[in-house]
């Protein structure tokens, strides 16, 4: 029988550099491992990610994105995060029509929750890789 | 544009899962790039003057650093650009150490990983502009909140360094919980005796202004201009000050959380606290049998406090011996998980106590039930593995700490993180313990975990040494990283303007555009995702910079 390759998916995530893009870095720091194929981009806040960065990296090819930011009510700029939470539920909806609503994903993560980061990437990073294979 | 790469080693730390030398043979040949190496460590001095010498010799406008995460060592190649006369701006860190080799053992994903990375930096950077840091005069003074002995320490400190100091207490008195104690480990001082030396030479200063039985009700502002409102007794008083040092404590262990230790169900079942109040009025028969609970909100996971709280374990044993002296004939047994009698002279303690004649056993209590004729303990000889049902005169609970229970407000109104058990987090575990991820804003004593007196004194000097190191330079840098407006793309729909958060944005009437004041900006960037014409954007994370670092990544170029 002819061996599957086996493809691995490209995840993008823009994690907020108060929480989660610090979460990373303990998680780093505590030598937690999570797949290569998660990569990020730090932004200022959550709410700095404008919808069309999600879009425009899901047409450059990326097989997941995420958004990362601080807790409900943890936000350094007070409601940022929950602009956000508003933004990806609309943005949601609109992927939805295109069948690309699992390729999202919105999470919270503060500072001191490296194992929570690692969690969350690992879990969204294995979904989509039993997509991408036809499992 | 004249871009150099550097790629560190970190030694082994990034070498042994990256192939670094062929990355930089790799970028080498890349068009847009000046020079490319890779070094063992370039936060070393022979490491910074490879970078200001590539930067001198081929005058690079863009220096890319790809090495450890951004928050470590920021200022370090800020400061190898600035003594070039290149803005620092024009830097662009790299992380790919946490983010790489350290999360990731595939040596060829690995460096699959770094390079995108790199890529992603370099593509980023080409966006970049220089940016002007606006120097800010700073306020020389400082907030301490809490007037424990980490608090009292940290307002000495800086009283005598010639600070203004603000000290804020929400009791009457100063002093926290160390007033209570009746001798202080390892001098076995009077804790009142400690607290009144420090209160006596603070109030001696007239640079110190304390505020007891006061709150903290509101905070704004930035690094070296922090405005507090504080709500004491006469009334509400606002302050100005540089800096902030958090020393607010903790809670002691509330034993009501485990019901079956029934605790305040029976006077027989006292915790450290409340044997330590009532040493002297302490009624035992002549030969009591007295029993000693260690990690009690200790290490249990259960009610969600699985960390050790360090003190507890030398306040049982300490418990047990005062007992042991003033009843030579009592029967004391103690009831351990495991010792960790960690303090100076601890150990030695532990050993003096044995020979003192107090039992030692490894278990676990499930219950204790008050009787008549005594108090019973339920519970499990874990070494051997046995049942066992005892009865004693007198239970101590030695309580550990749990978070200060005003914690979760401070951290709102100061915008600093709690960590999984609501104690504050430090901005980084070993290379700054002391700072927040807040500029200026320090945390002291057990606030930030538990801690004993001697290293409460010591943290709460230590983070008034660094504020002071912040605060009497006289001047600070502000981040210049603020939203700027395009008039000429404004179509003046003032969404942005509902957005912001910090009211920074401004509605000219006559033009019909908006304006950001840049002082009130904090810099979040919700405007530029918000605004539908791209009239507005973040310095520093514009539209560009971010798009083509997202296209780097995938290789999508």
């Amino acid at each position: 029988m002819e061996q599957k390759i086996e493809k691995n998916p490209e995840i993008v995530g823009f994690a907020c550099s108060f929480c989660t893009f610090k979460a990373s870095e303990m998680a780093g720091s505590l030598r937690m491992k999570y797949p290569e194929g998660v990569k990020l981009i730090q932004v200022p806040c959550s709410s700095r990610v404008d919808p069309a960065f999600v879009i425009k990296a899901i047409f450059e090819g990326a097989d997941g994105v995420f958004v990362a930011g601080c807790h409900p009510g943890d936000c350094h700029f007070i409601k940022g995060n929950y602009f956000t939470r508003r933004k990806i539920a609309a943005l949601k909806e609109e992927l939805e029509a295109f069948g690309m609503k699992d390729k999202l994903r919105l999470f919270w993560v503060s500072a001191a929750e490296a194992r929570r980061f690692v969690e969350k990437v690992t879990e969204m990073y294995n979904d989509i890789k039993e997509k991408k294979n036809g499992r | 544009m004249k871009t150099g790469i550097f790629i560190c080693h970190c030694g082994h730390n990034i070498k042994h899962t990256v192939d670094v030398a062929g990355l930089s043979e790799y970028f080498r040949k890349y068009p847009q790039v000046t020079v490319s190496e890779d070094y063992p460590f370039l936060c070393s001095e022979p490491g910074q003057n490879m970078i200001t010498d590539s930067i001198e010799k081929h005058g690079l406008d863009r220096v890319i650093v790809a090495s450890c995460a951004p928050s470590l060592h920021g200022e370090l190649f800020k400061d190898l650009l600035r003594k070039k006369d290149v803005n620092p701006f024009l830097l662009r860190r790299v992380s790919i150490r946490e983010h790489c080799s350290w999360v990731g053992d595939d040596m060829e994903e690995n460096t699959e990983k770094a390079k995108r990375l790199i890529l992603s930096g370099l593509y980023g950077a080409a966006h970049f502009i220089p940016l002007e840091e606006k120097q800010v005069d700073v306020n020389k003074s400082a907030l301490v909140l809490g007037g424990g002995v980490s608090g009292l320490s940290a307002a000495l400190f800086l009283s005598k360094m010639d600070m203004q100091v603000y000290l804020v207490e929400e009791t009457p008195e100063l002093g926290g919980r160390v007033r209570e104690l009746k001798s202080v480990w390892p001098s076995r001082k009077n804790g009142a005796d400690i607290i009144a030396e420090m209160e006596n030479e603070l109030k001696a200063r007239d640079n110190v202004a304390i505020f007891t039985s006061s709150k903290l009700t509101n905070f704004e502002g930035f690094f070296g201009n922090y405005q507090a409102t504080i709500d004491t007794p006469n009334g509400e008083k606002k302050v100005m000050a540089g800096g902030v040092v958090v020393a607010i404590g903790f809670t002691p262990f509330d034993p009501d959380i485990k019901p079956e230790l029934g605790y305040g169900r029976d006077p027989r079942i006292v915790t450290t606290l409340d044997l330590e109040r009532m040493a002297d009025a302490l009624k035992l028969p002549d030969k009591p049998r007295v029993a000693v609970l260690h990690c009690i909100g200790s290490r249990d996971e259960q009610i969600g406090r699985p960390y050790c709280s360090r003190i507890c374990c030398i306040n049982a044993l300490r418990a047990a011996e005062g007992i042991k002296e003033r009843y030579p004939d009592s029967y004391v047994e103690s009831f351990y998980m495991d010792m960790r009698a960690h303090p100076r002279g601890g150990e030695e303690f532990f050993e003096d106590t044995q020979e003192k004649g107090v039992l030692f056993t490894r278990a676990n209590i499930a219950e204790i039930i008050p009787e008549p004729e005594g108090v019973v303990l339920h519970g499990e000889d874990t070494l051997l593995d046995e049942v066992f049902e005892r009865g004693f005169d007198l239970v101590v609970l030695s309580i550990g700490m749990s978070s200060p229970a005003t914690s979760r407000d401070i951290a709102s109104l100061l915008k600093i993180s709690l960590d999984k058990d609501k104690f504050f987090l430090e901005a980084h575990i070993k290379l700054r313990p002391f700072d927040t991820a807040v500029k200026g804003i320090f945390i002291a004593g057990s606030c930030s975990g538990p801690k004993d007196v001697e290293e409460s004194i010591s943290h709460g000097r230590a983070s008034a040494l660094k504020l002071y190191g912040f605060l009497n330079l006289g001047y600070a840098f502000v981040d210049p990283f603020i939203s700027i407006v395009d008039p000429k793309r404004c179509s003046g729909c003032r969404m942005c303007e509902q957005a912001c958060v910090a009211k920074a944005i401004k509605f000219d009437e006559d033009k019909h555009v908006v304006h950001v004041e840049e002082a009130a900006c904090m810099g979040c960037g919700l405007c530029n995702a918000t605004c539908p014409s791209s009239a507005i954007s973040l310095k520093g994370y514009v539209d560009t910079i971010i798009g083509d670092e997202i296209s780097a990544l995938l290789e999508a170029m």
